[in-house]
């Protein structure tokens, strides 16, 4: 599974690392534009996260801002400013993992079968790959929200078990247990669905 | 930690996994699109901005609580003082706020703050309303001598005919003839604001002026009060003998407005073309162009008590009555006048508008009779007439100082910024199309000007209102492209990114 693009792993990209730490500094010194230059910088790579992270759907401009909006308020907590873009990521889990619930509450109430708005229709060619998509998150949706959390991070958002288990203040082998759980449902929800499983089998076999 | 080394072992379900979790971020990418608008930031800030609540919240609401409670302290004691002014009437007959005159001349209203008013023989006063602060009365028929006690926000007010005395705390004199429809007001100390017929706004009088005016006739006359008014009307000294309060026997004294050594400035009378005529000068052209061949006056000696003023001829008032076709206002001065100076120094206005006393500024322009100043005064001063009066809320005067100064001054700084305020001022007042004109103007002559970015966000807007979203996209991406923090941001990519309604 190859490691979202937005993500600098160690060993990698070590002048991006180097100057993230400048600018944490910054950021901790109340610098003017740090907090602006830190938008520059991360904003795209989280609202990429968020929609890995989130599934399918209109933009949530209100969830970029508020990952944002902690990670300034949050700043000073950071302990290792090169790891200020997994400290980023957690903030994202922990953002989505109060949407998911929030959406949770709604579709409890019925206010849309999906708690969200209605979507509009796609308008892209890759109409099956879409529709696959679309139903893999409805199945990931079934889960608890606690549960979808730990499986989203570690399979789709690419993140290690120990930053899973960081992101979610637990140890690697509660966040382990975690995903193993929530895999298995979501591997039995596929399954029963033909058109999904048909397309995950596909996709495995397809010349890479 | 690699990923791979999480998971040597990869299951069926694994593999299941791994191929729609593959599939769902390459969706994911090709959904990303080329990231978050710098507009976005902008929200952010503002959100921020709304949610920042301080650490010290809770002592910011017990000081809160405790202002409430000092405010409820003083709002009490304000309203067990917010009684109204209450009056006496002696020697004379009142009833129901209706007060006349005794024959004795010895009648004399007086208020519980020491305002009193003195009433000539015959003349009838009305108490309309009152006050905590003031008293709003009208002179029915008579003279009526006021001495309105100077406190602070005090509201007076007394109408005589179609007239309205605006007072703070000042001495002057109002007869009011319903016959003729005259009305007389003049000045012993302190000012006041005159408003009604034939004035086209308020008219500041300061101590030693008088101000006549002739309904029937359509005259109006602002000059000396210490000579006649010409035409055999009563004047200070010839009036009808309101009760003699001791200052009666000095001399009028026009307080800090009279400069003994000044040289002579004529009182000016007006004729006005019609009560529905355009703009007259509402106060004393002092030195304004000269009208040849003034009328003979008829005499009107000075109070005994005064100590000799110049023997002044009255003022040479216009008999003639107004014609059908309107007129252009004559200016007529006496051969012998009186010196009556207005403070006037532009040189300090520049200097006032920055201490905030913008109103004195253009209080000054207007008692030396805003069309003269617009002449006289230099660039720098025209500027801040015009900026003293946007900050008076007097717009009508702002966009004449400001066409005075790009007419006057034109291919200067005061020029160019002249085109962007008198664009706001039309904006503001919601002639669109006309702002639209004025910041392209501006934009034209100063494309890097100081209002430059407010100039082009307004031109946006004004664009959008005027031809559509669509219309202003173009001045969307420039502002975008030449101010990226400006005010107009959200605006400006609001208009980009959404489709016209």
């Amino acid at each position: 599974m190859a490691p979202a693009a937005f993500r600098v792993l160690q060993g990698q990209a070590r002048d991006a690392a180097d100057s993230d730490v400048a600018l944490v500094a910054a950021l901790r010194r109340g610098e003017p534009q740090a907090e602006l230059a830190a938008w520059n910088r991360f904003a795209t790579g989280v609202d990429q996260t968020l929609r890995r992270l989130l599934g399918p759907g209109p933009d949530r401009e209100d969830l970029l801002q508020e990952v944002f909006i902690r990670f300034f308020r949050r700043i000073g907590t950071l302990r290792e400013p090169a790891a200020v873009r997994g400290f980023l990521g957690g903030i994202c889990v922990h953002v989505v993992r109060a949407e998911i619930t929030r959406r949770q509450r709604r579709r409890w109430l019925s206010l849309t079968p999906t708690g969200d708005m209605p979507e509009p229709a796609p308008t892209f060619p890759d109409l099956e790959g879409r529709e696959a998509v679309t139903r893999y998150y409805r199945m990931i949706d079934k889960l608890s929200g606690k549960d979808r959390s730990f499986f989203v991070a570690r399979t789709i958002e690419g993140m290690t078990l120990d930053e899973v288990a960081a992101a979610h203040e637990v140890s690697v082998s509660t966040a382990q247990r975690r995903i193993n759980r929530a895999s298995k449902r979501v591997a039995a929800l596929v399954k029963r669905d033909p058109m999904l499983s048909h397309f995950a089998r596909e996709r495995v076999t397809e010349p890479a | 930690m690699n990923r791979e080394a999480d998971m040597p072992g990869r299951t069926d379900d694994e593999v299941i996994i791994d191929a729609l979790s593959q599939e769902a971020r390459r969706t994911a990418a090709e959904d990303a699109g080329p990231g978050p608008t710098p507009a976005v930031w902008h929200r952010l800030q503002e959100r921020r901005a709304r949610r920042s609540r301080p650490p010290w919240r809770g002592l910011l609401l017990a000081g809160a609580g405790m202002a409430a409670a000092v405010t409820l302290l003083v709002v009490a004691r304000g309203v067990q003082r917010a009684r109204p002014v209450t009056y006496v009437v002696e020697d004379a007959a009142e009833q129901d706020g209706y007060i006349r005159g005794t024959n004795n001349g010895v009648s004399q209203v007086r208020f519980s703050d020491g305002t009193h008013v003195d009433l000539a023989q015959g003349a009838r006063v009305s108490v309309l309303s009152r006050g905590p602060r003031g008293a709003r009365l009208r002179v029915e028929e008579g003279e009526a001598r006021f001495d309105v006690v100077h406190l602070p926000r005090a509201a007076w007010s007394v109408e005589a005919g179609p007239y309205v005395v605006y007072v703070t705390g000042t001495a002057f004199d109002v007869s009011w003839s319903g016959g003729s429809e005259v009305i007389e007001v003049r000045m012993r100390s302190g000012s006041v604001q005159v408003g009604g017929p034939l004035l086209p706004e308020r008219v500041t009088l300061r101590a030693g002026q008088r101000l006549t005016a002739k309904l029937a006739s359509g005259e109006m006359l602002i000059g000396d009060a210490r000579v006649g008014a010409g035409d055999g009307h009563a004047a200070a000294g010839d009036s009808a003998p309101v009760r003699t309060p001791p200052n009666v026997g000095e001399p009028v004294k026009p307080a800090d407005t009279v400069a003994p050594s000044s040289p002579p400035v004529p009182d000016v009378a007006v004729v006005a073309p019609a009560p529905s005529s355009p703009a007259l000068p509402p106060s004393p052209l002092a030195g304004a162009a000269p009208a040849p061949a003034p009328k003979p006056p008829s005499a009107s000696p000075p109070p005994p008590s005064a100590p000799a003023p110049t023997p002044a001829p009255a003022l040479a008032a216009p008999t003639a009555a107004p014609s059908p076709a309107p007129r252009q206002p004559s200016i007529a001065h006496r051969p012998a006048p009186r010196v009556v100076q207005i403070a006037f120094a532009p040189r300090t206005w520049f200097t006032a508008i920055t201490s905030g006393d913008a109103a004195r500024v253009v209080e000054e322009a207007e008692a030396h009779g805003l069309e003269k100043t617009l002449l006289e005064v230099d660039s720098t001063a025209l500027s801040a007439l015009a900026d003293a009066a946007r900050y008076s809320v007097r717009p009508e005067i702002a966009v004449r100082a400001l066409m005075a100064s790009r007419q006057r001054f034109p291919k200067t700084p005061f020029a160019h910024a002249a085109a962007f305020f008198l664009g706001r001022l039309a904006d503001d007042r919601g002639a669109v199309a006309e702002g639209l004109v004025w910041y392209r103007r501006y934009l034209g002559e100063t494309p890097d000007g100081p209002y430059a970015a407010e100039a082009l966000g307004r031109k946006m807007l004004a664009v959008e209102r005027i031809s559509g979203r669509d219309a202003a996209r173009g001045v969307a991406r420039e502002y975008v492209a030449r101010f990226p923090n400006g005010t107009y941001m959200l605006q400006a990519h609001a208009i980009l990114a959404n489709p016209a309604p």
